[in-house]
């Protein structure tokens, strides 16, 4: 037998011709790209159902967590201003009175020493 | 859209033509191809439909990518040959041939053509896995250089260097044999 390129050639088609899988490949195949889909839907849905994975839900959250705090922080801040002002209010008018006394008194001794000046 | 993907052509005329990329057609044209390629490297039946098994899946994954049944065929056979390539590697099998993965020999045929394409088959499976890769586009997909240079990746020089040499060594395999035998 001789092995020219052209026998050699038909003789190596021959010998690897296609051959066919077992009867049952391709239902085989379609079942478990039937289950690939199914787990990928079910995955999909699993994403999509719990409310704290959704960006939108927490958006809405924060607005409303923020729509009540800041209202509330603004009034309570307001109202520690107005305590700090009356305090100092009272503190000026203590100030002041003690002043007032302190001059009285400075001005009682004066008087009382230039009467003693004079006798 | 189950098993299925649709893909619009856009061509340089005003025709928009639409090719729907249908999975069960594509399975049942290619699933010879797909599985005979993983079995000359693989040389075991099961462990070869396992991974056609695995390749059909991967397209099936892919199949919004693909154009067209054309397209899907060249994608089949680049994924199964580099697919059987890394698995070849990964199980470092050795050229061993069980007698499972050899078919009984059918009645018409001589038995001296089936002797021949057994030794054949199994020089192949011999090869190197990327000149085997090479042969195998050849001879069982009936593709040209240039064709099995774009499944493989390579450049056609080299194509042709492994074509050449595995059919050098077939070629003097086969002499060497039939010396043996005295034929």
């Amino acid at each position: 037998m001789e092995f020219e390129p052209t026998k050699l050639d038909q003789n190596l088609k021959r010998a690897l011709r296609r051959e066919v899988p077992s009867a049952d490949f391709a239902a085989r195949v379609l079942a478990q790209a039937a289950a690939l889909e199914k787990k990928v839907l079910a995955e999909r849905t699993l994403i999509v159902l719990p409310v704290w994975r959704k960006p939108a839900a927490w958006a809405i959250a924060a607005g409303i967590t923020l729509a009540a705090i800041i209202p509330a922080g603004v009034s309570e801040y307001r109202k520690s201003e107005e305590r700090k002002a009356m305090q100092a209010g009272r503190q000026l008018a203590l100030a002041l009175n003690i002043t007032r006394m302190q001059l009285q008194k400075t001005r009682e001794r004066l008087q009382k020493a230039s009467k003693q000046h004079a006798l | 859209m189950f098993l299925s993907g649709t893909c619009i052509l856009l061509l340089p005329s005003p025709v928009i033509t639409i090719v729907t990329v249908d999975f069960p057609s594509l399975l049942t044209d290619n699933q010879a191809m797909v599985f005979s390629l993983a079995l000359r490297f693989l040389r075991n039946r099961e462990v070869a439909e396992e991974l056609a098994q695995d390749v059909f899946l991967q397209l099936y994954q892919n199949l919004g990518r693909i154009e067209s049944p054309a397209h899907g065929t060249w994608w089949l056979r680049r994924t199964v040959c580099h697919r059987s390539i890394d698995e070849v590697r990964k199980r470092k099998l050795r050229p061993s041939l069980g007698l499972e993965s050899v078919p009984e020999p059918s009645v018409d045929s001589g038995m001296g053509d089936f002797f021949l394409s057994e030794r054949l088959k199994r020089m192949v499976e011999a090869l190197p896995e990327k000149a085997k890769a090479v042969v195998l586009l050849r001879y069982q997909e009936d593709l040209d250089p240039l064709e099995i240079a774009e499944v493989l990746d390579m450049p056609i020089t080299t194509v042709k260097s492994h074509l050449h040499r595995s059919l050098t060594i077939l070629r003097g395999r086969m002499k060497k044999q039939e010396v043996a035998c005295g034929v």
